[in-house]
């Protein structure tokens, strides 16, 4: 079976051209080449070329290989997958990363989405103070210290 | 899309501002119920925002906490949990243990999972408790895990299931459930007891339990239908092997599965205990014969009562029609059953 190729095209017009089971681990993009929005290159606005192609890279790595039988199998195994997911997660700034959750739910690619969401939970918020979870992710504090106070008190539980 | 008047460190930062509250109740869904709602004093935008979060755990460990802590907690969670804003609750966990525990509030916990669709269902109480019968009927439920010493499981209609995991601890199991009419057991636990009481209005069952068959057999002798599986992991049949002098007088149809060979001294007892069998089915299949060789010859010097008088129907499903134990069955069978419809082999 001759393996058909997929051309994506980012926000600022970057080209890319991949496998088909490469580009089917997004949900979106099937929808996409049904509309027949694109027949040749399929562009998606909300992505761009910087952000796509670690969407690419991440969906080359976790693509299932077809094996001779008509089953399925992971091109690495589950150990070398997570070892690899971790790294590739750690490489990234905040800003990539943020892009990347909003990419991988645009696209509808789960795994990837729920990468993302684990590791903003993980390293942004468990185990951090108020103030830090706040430096962290840019969130202006707009309680009054009264306010403040209060929400506290009637969540006491969560802080003792 | 980076907003106006902000510094330009923030242009990546401010990312997360961008994200929609979806976004963030999904980040939140990934900590524990205890970090989502600390989230709520971020700012006021965050304020609610853990309510949304359709996992919820409230598994505190209440061991050495001093009582207004323990209340604390306890009122947490009846303040928050009838206000949870998920239409969803995909899974609750909740671990109870203290003293300050009351029925009605598990009541509560319970009722408000079930409105809210719940799916996984974790309850680990120490108490002598009851479950809401809105629990038996969810249809949302995938996974209920009951923890704890003394959890009853109050049934109003008139079937139970019950599926017990072997790794489910091997705590006693009570059963008292007088006008059940269909009882489905299946239970993998190595060691276990159980009491069951008597269920006079059961008219099927169908029973995989290893060591406690006895007290089963003993309190179904109503049913019509039953379905008897000796679960793989027994060594032989001998050890499923129930006492005699318990008469199944209503029962026609019996269904009896092995997986392993001696099952030929279970059937008989069976068939003398089932005068009014009409219909056999034994699905003998794949099993593994024992190094050691078991007698298997027939020491039977009466013929049952059903064989002679009852039995229609036998259908015999078996990998392997060779095997001694089948083999002197089936002769036995042939020769004896005189209401017998033709044989019926499914292979």
């Amino acid at each position: 079976m001759s393996k058909k190729n997929i051309v994506l095209k980012s926000s600022n017009g970057i080209i890319f051209e991949v496998e088909e089971a490469v580009a089917l681990q997004s949900e979106t993009i099937p929808y996409m080449i049904e509309d027949d929005c694109a027949n040749d290159t399929i562009p998606l606005a909300n992505v761009t070329g910087d952000i796509l192609a670690l969407v690419i890279e991440y969906c080359k790595k976790h693509v299932v290989v077809a094996d001779g039988d008509g089953g399925g199998s992971s091109s690495s195994s589950q150990e070398d997958l997570k070892n690899w997911d971790a790294q590739f997660m750690n490489d990234l700034d905040q800003s990539k990363i943020f892009n990347l959750l909003l990419a991988a739910d645009f696209l509808n690619i789960k795994t990837l989405f729920d990468l993302t969401c684990q590791f903003v939970a993980d390293t942004m918020i468990k185990g951090k103070s108020v103030e830090e979870v706040r430096r962290t992710l840019n969130i202006e504090k707009d309680y009054t210290s009264e306010e403040e106070a209060k929400a506290r008190q009637e969540n006491e539980w969560a802080f003792k | 899309m980076v907003k106006k008047g902000r510094q330009i460190k923030s242009n990546a930062m401010d990312r997360i501002n961008e994200l929609s509250d979806d976004l963030l109740v999904k980040i939140l869904s990934f900590v524990p119920t205890k970090v989502s709602v600390s989230t709520s004093i971020l700012s006021k935008r965050w304020e609610f925002l853990w309510m949304w979060v359709p996992k919820l755990e409230y598994i505190d460990f209440e061991y050495n906490r001093s009582k207004s802590s323990l209340l604390r907690y306890r009122d947490f969670i009846n303040k928050n949990l009838p206000l949870h804003k998920a239409p969803i609750i995909e899974s609750l966990r909740l671990r109870f243990l203290s003293a300050l525990f009351r029925h009605a509030d598990l009541n509560l916990w319970v009722e408000i999972a079930v409105s809210r669709c719940v799916r996984e269902l974790e309850l680990c109480i120490d108490h002598d408790s009851v479950l809401p019968n809105s629990l038996y009927t969810c249809k949302s439920l995938v996974t209920l895990k009951l923890e704890g010493n003394k959890v009853r499981v109050n049934v109003h209609g008139t079937r139970l299931v019950l599926f017990i995991h072997s790794v489910c601890s091997s705590g006693g199991c009570v059963i008292d459930t007088p006008s059940l009419k269909y009882c489905e057991v299946e239970d993998h636990r190595d060691s276990f007891s159980y009491s069951i009481n008597h269920m006079p209005k059961l008219e099927e069952a169908d029973v995989t339990v290893g060591k406690g068959l006895q007290e089963f057999l003993g309190s179904i002798t109503s049913v019509k239908r039953l379905t008897l599986t000796c679960p793989a992991s027994f060594k032989n049949v001998e050890e499923f092997m129930y006492p005699a002098g318990i008469v199944f007088d209503q029962l026609e149809n019996l269904k009896l599965i092995t997986y392993k060979n001696g099952w030929l001294k279970l059937l008989f007892r069976l068939l003398n205990d089932s005068p009014k069998l009409r219909v056999l089915r034994l699905p003998v299949f794949g099993y593994v014969v024992d190094q050691e060789q078991i007698s298997c010859s027939i020491e039977q010097s009466w013929i049952p009562e059903c064989l002679l008088k009852s039995l229609e129907t036998f259908e015999f499903e078996g990998c392997d029609k060779g095997k001694l134990e089948e083999r002197e069955f089936l002769s036995f069978l042939f020769k004896h059953a005189r209401c017998l419809k033709p044989p019926s082999f499914l292979s």
